[in-house]
């Protein structure tokens, strides 16, 4: 009974999940039709995060916000139809100038629902959809830009290592070590005194992407040192389908994680800016200009031209780092979700 | 005028015409320090290794930490390409081989490897893991894929319904089995495990030990186990090899080398294993090595074992030792090594 424990029968199979015979008797494995085709379906790598993900209540939550919020900017002029960030209603032509500003009403629905500006009374409402643009398009943007440059600066730099690494690591420190808003703050006033969205997206994009630099080359040097790279070349995977299932997958979830979120820090960063007059300026209408803006009117009591963007500033942020946290369970399958 | 024949490696042994794979006169150096202009010096990991593998046997490959033994293992599969010497695997030089005829050439040798948490790609699951090397060589369609893989998870001792989960979600031992499974998915001839148990609780050993000697038998493979533990590797082998700075020191049945070792190296390792008799094990006279192993960058002159070795301190340091470097010969019938003064 001993000796056939050891070939494999109990102990062999002594822990959970092992199959406590077969090995042992020799006899041949039969592989029916019915155990292919069971309901063990075989799950593809995009299937897998996505079923992660959608357990993720708040991420779906935020996915769907950030969509709302998109679809808002995307069809602003839906929205208002006629009416610009600018524009004062036909409406309000007949409303003496130079009062005091509506609070948010559902008269003339829906331009007054989050209130209008003073003096020109100006639609909130459609500051915000029209604002939603600049701000979604900036912080979108520069997420994209930096992650891109911060990638390929930190796969080369891990990649060829030697003096190539050197040199790409100490440029990186020097960026690193400079502090974002003081440098921000000077870069704009020389180069951005025009305050176009495309200068603030290039300023924007050129001074963060040290950060994630440093994460993809730590993430490349681990990665050459490991061993399921070594057993994918063993069982003779090509080399492109190393480097495009095994090594870049491995790479690029945590990366898309950070992605995520630069998007809040940017969207918040950017209104920074703005807010500081050294961003988007007026005419054109962003959610931090429009902070600025009210400045005054909040001192007297007029909170709602003050509140609203910034209401939509919180819940961008909250909404894409949701999403963040989600992505980030659900592309790292090490972790668990109940 | 002696010094001038350290440098000359002797033919090795030939191999016998049943070899499945013969290894001969095996070099792998990497540079070490210097520029962009040439290294400095090399590191000799592998110095000259020389033996073969019979179809059907298990060739145990043993040594310290560093002394070259897994470089030896993939070097022999190319995947650390060699610096001089040849594989022989069925009749043909690997190290003569194109890019594209080595990897078809890898479907009939494979590796296990030692750490079974960084040989799965954490993003795989199971079936994924398992069914990568028979998408790459083609082998069948979705339907007789999936097949293949449960069988193989079968042949392993691993429920069918484990194929959507992953590595994490798996115990040592059972991710050393997903490791072995991948390994024989395309049915493979040679199978070099590299310290498959190192990494695995004492009683898990004994199942993985188990696992692989059963799918020896069932499917006729060969192995080339590579480990530092002296009883998994009496356990398990055939014949047994002992390796030292880049180089083998003896070769031999297992029983003989175990019985009777030529080599004092191999006899201060042998004498380190424990006597599970506490009587013997009063009476154990260990070896003690003396100094540390020194830097395969920086070799010793003649033998490598000579500044630690016990015999050549009994015999009063000859000069032979420090100036030549012994070459593996015959000694009895089926039994090398590479000493001056080989079981004295």
């Amino acid at each position: 009974m001993a000796s056939q424990n050891l070939s494999g029968g109990d102990i062999f199979g002594g822990g959970e999940g092992m199959i406590p015979s077969a090995v042992g008797g020799y006899e041949p494995i039969v592989i029916t039709d019915a155990d292919v085709e069971s309901n063990l379906k075989s799950l593809s790598q995009f299937e897998i995060y996505w079923r992660r993900f959608r357990r993720h209540r708040l991420a779906l939550i935020g996915a769907g916000t950030l969509l709302l919020l998109v679809l808002m900017a995307i069809f602003a002029p839906l929205i208002t139809p006629g009416v610009g960030p600018t524009t004062v209603p036909a409406f309000e032509l007949g409303v003496p100038l130079g009062g005091a500003a509506h609070p948010p009403t559902l008269d003339n629905f829906p331009w007054r629902i989050f209130g209008t500006t003073n003096m020109l009374n100006y639609s909130i409402l459609a500051q915000i959809t029209y604002g939603a643009r600049v701000s979604l398009l900036v912080s979108f943007l520069s997420a994209v830009f930096t992650t891109i440059i911060g990638t390929v600066i930190g796969s080369v730099s891990g990649y060829f290592g030697g003096w190539v690494d050197n040199l790409m690591m100490r440029i990186t420190d020097v960026f690193l070590s400079i502090p974002l808003l003081p440098l921000l703050i000077t870069i704009a006033a020389i180069y951005a005194g025009s305050g176009s969205v495309e200068s603030i997206i290039v300023i924007l994009s050129i001074f963060s992407w040290a950060g994630i630099s440093r994460l993809v080359r730590s993430l490349i040097l681990s990665l050459r040192e490991v061993e399921f790279v070594e057993a994918a070349k063993a069982v003779g995977v090509r080399d492109w389908r190393i480097i495009f299932r095994h090594i870049l997958p491995n790479v690029l979830s945590p990366v898309i994680v950070t992605l995520t979120l630069f998007i809040a820090t940017f969207v918040s960063l950017e209104a920074t800016l703005d807010f500081l007059g050294l961003g988007i300026k007026y005419p054109t209408i962003s959610w931090g200009n429009m902070l600025t803006n009210a400045q005054n009117d909040l001192l007297v009591g007029d909170w709602w031209w003050a509140f609203f963007p910034g209401l939509f500033l919180v819940i961008t942020v909250l909404a894409v780092n949701f999403i963040g946290d989600g992505l980030r369970d659900a592309l790292d399958v090490r972790t668990r979700i109940d | 005028m002696i010094d001038t024949v350290q440098s000359a490696s002797p033919a090795p042994p030939p191999a016998p015409t049943d070899a499945l794979l013969d290894v001969r006169d095996l070099k792998v150096h990497f540079p070490v320090g210097g520029n962009i202009f040439g290294a400095r010096g090399a590191i000799k990991a592998v110095d000259g290794v020389s033996f073969f593998i019979k179809k059907g046997e298990t060739l145990g490959l043993v040594g310290e930490s560093g002394c070259g033994k897994s470089t030896t293992g993939r070097a022999i599969l190319q995947l650390i390409p060699p610096t001089s010497g040849q594989v022989i695997f069925q009749g043909q030089d690997l190290t003569k081989l194109s890019a594209g005829a080595i990897r078809r050439k890898r479907a009939d040798m494979q590796m296990v490897f030692q750490d079974p948490f960084g040989s799965l790609d954490p993003r795989y699951t199971v079936e994924q893991v398992i069914s990568e090397p028979l998408i790459n060589y083609k082998r069948g369609n979705r339907k007789e894929i999936r097949a293949r893989v449960l069988e193989l998870l079968d042949l392993v001792g691993l429920k069918s319904n484990f194929l959507n989960r992953f590595p994490h979600e798996f115990s040592g031992g059972q991710r050393q089995r997903i490791g072995i499974a991948r390994s024989l998915a395309l049915n493979p001839s040679l199978v070099i495990a590299d310290e498959p148990v190192s990494a695995l609780d004492v009683s898990v050993q004994a199942q993985v030990l188990n696992l692989l000697e059963d799918l020896q038998d069932r499917l006729g493979l060969t192995y080339l186990f590579i480990a530092h533990n002296l009883s998994v590797v009496r356990h398990i082998s055939d014949r047994v090899a002992v390796m030292y700075l880049g180089r083998i020191v003896e070769v031999a049945d297992n029983k003989a080398l175990y019985t009777m070792p030529l080599h004092p190296y191999t006899e201060a390792l042998l004498s380190a294993i424990p006597i599970p008799d506490p009587v013997a094990e009063e009476k154990r006279q260990r070896i003690v090595l003396t100094g540390d192993i020194p830097s395969p960058a920086n070799p010793p002159s003649g033998c490598h074992f000579h500044p630690r070795c016990p015999r050549a301190q009994k015999l009063g340091n000859p000069e032979i030792c420090r100036t030549v470097s012994p070459p593996l010969e015959l000694k009895t019938a089926g039994h090398y090594a590479a000493c001056h003064f080989a079981g004295q």
